[in-house]
């Protein structure tokens, strides 16, 4: 420990130089290429947290540093920290990160610069999310959904084939931060809560504890941030993927794994498979008492002697979309399902859905990516059938 | 010939999630699922009340429960999602009168070393616990001393862990205990040499529950596959295959031998419980009472008091899982 906190010091100090120097000047400083940070002193000093986003200047924290920062989540820990400890969150000191989220669909944004800006027109990939404090307000027309996806290639094939005004239940709005979300992605999605009240907003996550904790990062905020304010979108309900719509016994798996056989084992016995029981076991009335009649015939014939056993491997299970979790995604799980049950009495449906949920997941062993519920990683279809389902309820 | 089962009754709503686990005692069955509480309910009387609940279990669920299979049924154990293993003991050591189930001691999942504690077994001694591990590892305990005895490893080099071990079980004699991975593995050990025997192929899906036949002869293993493959115990031979005819055959969560090794019986996840005469490799009965997966079905010991009057004594089988219900069975027989 005493070998490595010179260093946490080192960078503790560099960072603190770097926003002394940028407070002072009034400069933007960037934690890497994609997030811009805008700190600036008078905010705190004299509160006028008027338009001064003009200033310019580039700094690159990270990449200035990366003997000492050693990492990105590193610069990003002692920020938020220092926010923290300042008592406020990062609007409140204008340090504010350019979004990493695409938004595409019926909306339209009035940039306080006075342009407007069609989400809807941008042709196949969405654009790029603005920060919310340019914005002077928002139109979105008649949409009624609002779906936040966590997969940014899912998120890209969507709007390239136009669902957000395509959908069968009418028009409206995709948004991706990337994975985990963003700060400036969290509260461009609650201004937009608190604008349309009966907007719908859905999550579509991965199957897998990481895709649960990130839905749970926009309703109920991270940890690391609970010193923000007015980022969280409590309303969001949870689209999918659930384990029901991956496992493989549902209709929507593909079917080209026919070739599965029997033992090739010289058993006589083993090679006598039942045919046909399935339907015939039904012929009872009432479902309470039925029996199998044994009278099923032994397809032997028309089959080769001796025919390799084929198994499948694993990965064929619907379409190679179901991996078995690793032991990281094992104790994500049960840190997450610890916290869920700490507020499991105080809260709705939705954390014990999510406990019901992660609890298959672990029976199971299973996750599943969003592309999973399709054979063809096509998830337009069950995207409409879901949202029907929640707009016809 | 077919045989005929029929349901003797259902426990709707025995518990508020869905039910994982369940273990028999020659009186009642234990049943663990995603809520805190394990509850018992007593298989003597016709509508199987609850016998006793054992509230706060296990705080974030439990996905395993076990009993020993031929034992006097006076310990049962259970694993939560936590990882910590509960002992559970009924009555005092020679107390007759008071019959009622108490935490005897916890192992807390520290204690366990490795990866997450997963399956348990019990040996039919109720002395000795089997449990796997998720990084391939086989602990066994012994429960009066309350120390770890053996510890299986499957690994291979490098001590990188093996593939997750999601099923076990202790051959009623005391002498084998056999582990399920996820890799499609199953291995067996010796109890006494304290090493491995046979390793065992055959399924090439994860391997979701093993059973050793009551006379310790042979092995059954099932999982993703959808097939239950038969071993022999004497060479680790693979023996048969007992599989439907279905294209995809649903993944087989749970299966158990009936009292005579005649019989096993499987559940899977399209809600199917099957009756599989081992002899002639097939399936003489097939129930779905649900949509819902089913995770675990049990025999119950065979009981010599008729359930009710004019109910005969045929053997009896419960079934549970994503439907929240215990479902009893009965063989028709003699009607």
């Amino acid at each position: 420990m005493p070998a490595h906190s010179h260093l946490l010091l080192e960078a503790l100090f560099r960072i603190l130089e770097l926003v002394h120097e940028a407070l002072l000047s009034g400069n933007l400083i960037t934690k890497r290429f994609d997030i811009v940070w805008c700190l600036i002193s008078q905010m705190i000093m004299h509160n006028t947290l008027e338009d001064q986003a003009d200033f310019v200047a580039h700094r690159n924290i990270y990449y200035q540093n990366i003997e000492l920062f050693k990492s990105q989540s590193m610069v990003d820990n002692m920020v938020d920290n220092l926010a923290l400890t300042l008592g406020v969150g990062r609007g409140d000191l204008n340090i504010v990160a350019t979004a990493k989220g695409l938004i595409a669909g019926s909306v339209d944004l009035k940039m306080r610069n006075g342009s407007i800006t069609r989400c809807g027109l941008s042709r196949d990939n969405g654009m790029l999310l603005p920060s919310i404090n340019s914005v002077e307000a928002i139109d979105l027309h008649s949409a009624k959904w609002l779906l936040v996806i966590e997969k940014e290639a899912t998120f890209r094939t969507l709007a390239a084939s136009r669902f957000h005004s395509t959908c069968k239940t009418g028009h409206g709005v995709l948004i991706t931060a990337k994975g985990f979300p963003d700060l400036a992605t969290r509260r461009f999605l609650h201004v937009l809560h608190s604008v349309r009240p009966q907007l719908e907003f859905f999550g579509l996550v991965d199957f897998d504890p990481h895709g649960i904790s990130i839905l749970r990062t926009y309703t109920k905020g991270s940890r690391r941030l609970e010193h923000e304010q007015g980022i969280t979108v409590p309303r969001m309900r949870w689209l999918g993927i659930r384990s029901g719509d991956v496992l493989p016994y549902t209709p929507n798996v593909d079917s080209t794994t026919e070739t599965f056989q029997d033992s090739q084992s010289s058993d006589s016995q083993a090679s006598q498979t039942i045919s046909s029981q399935e339907s015939a076991s039904y012929s009872f009335a009432g479902g309470q008492y039925f029996c199998l009649e044994q009278s099923c015939e032994f397809d032997n014939e028309g089959r080769p002697p001796k025919r390799a056993r084929v198994h499948e491997p694993d990965s064929s299970d619907s379409s190679g979309s179901i991996i078995l979790l690793t032991s990281s995604d094992r104790r994500r799980a049960v840190n997450l399902m610890k916290e869920l049950r700490n507020t499991l009495e105080t809260t709705d449906g939705s954390d014990a859905d999510q406990m019901y949920e992660l609890q298959r997941m672990m029976m199971l062993n299973i996750k599943a990516e969003i592309q999973a519920v399709d054979a063809f990683g096509d998830v337009t279809g069950w995207l409409d059938e879901r949202l029907c389902t929640h707009f016809s309820a | 010939m077919s045989k005929q089962y029929l349901t003797v009754h259902t426990v709707d709503q025995a518990h508020p999630t869905e039910i994982f686990s369940l273990a028999p005692t020659p009186t009642a069955v234990f049943s663990a699922s995603g809520s805190s509480a394990l509850r018992i309910h007593s298989t003597t009387e016709p509508t199987f009340p609850v016998q006793q609940i054992l509230e706060a279990a296990h705080k974030l669920g439990c996905h395993h429960v076990c009993t020993a299979r031929g034992g006097l049924g006076v310990v049962a154990v259970s694993v939560g999602f936590g990882g910590e293993i509960k002992i559970w003991r009924k009555g005092g050591e020679d107390d007759t009168a008071a019959k009622e189930w108490a935490l005897s001691y916890e192992i807390p999942p520290t204690k366990s070393s490795g990866g997450d504690v997963w399956a348990v077994a019990l040996s039919a001694d109720e002395s000795y616990l089997a449990c796997t591990t998720s990084d391939g590892r086989s602990h066994v305990w012994d429960l009066v001393a309350r120390e770890r005895i053996q510890t299986y490893e499957t690994g291979g080099n490098g001590g990188n862990g093996g593939s997750f071990a999601m099923a076990v079980d202790l051959s009623r004699d005391g002498k084998l205990t056999a582990t399920g991975h996820e890799s499609g593995a199953v291995y067996v050990f010796n109890n006494d040499a304290g090493r491995m025997v046979y390793s065992l192929s055959g399924l090439v899906k994860p391997v979701r529950a093993v059973a050793f036949s009551p006379g310790c002869k042979r092995l059954a293993a099932a999982g993703n596959a959808g097939i239950i493959a038969i071993y022999d115990m004497q060479h680790g031979e693979h023996v048969s295959n007992l599989s439907a005819s279905s294209n995809r055959p649903a993944w087989i969560t749970s299966i158990d031998w009936n009292d005579t090794g005649e019989y096993l019986l499987s559940g899977s996840l399209d809600g199917k419980v099957k009756v599989w005469d081992v002899a002639r490799g097939v399936c003489v009965a097939t129930h779905s009472e649900t949509e819902g997966a089913l995770w675990s079905v049990r025999w119950l010991p065979k009981s010599e008091r008729a359930l009710a009057p004019g109910m005969g004594k045929g053997e009896m089988f419960c079934a549970a899982g994503a439907a929240k219900s215990l479902t009893f069975y009965r063989e028709a027989t003699g009607i």
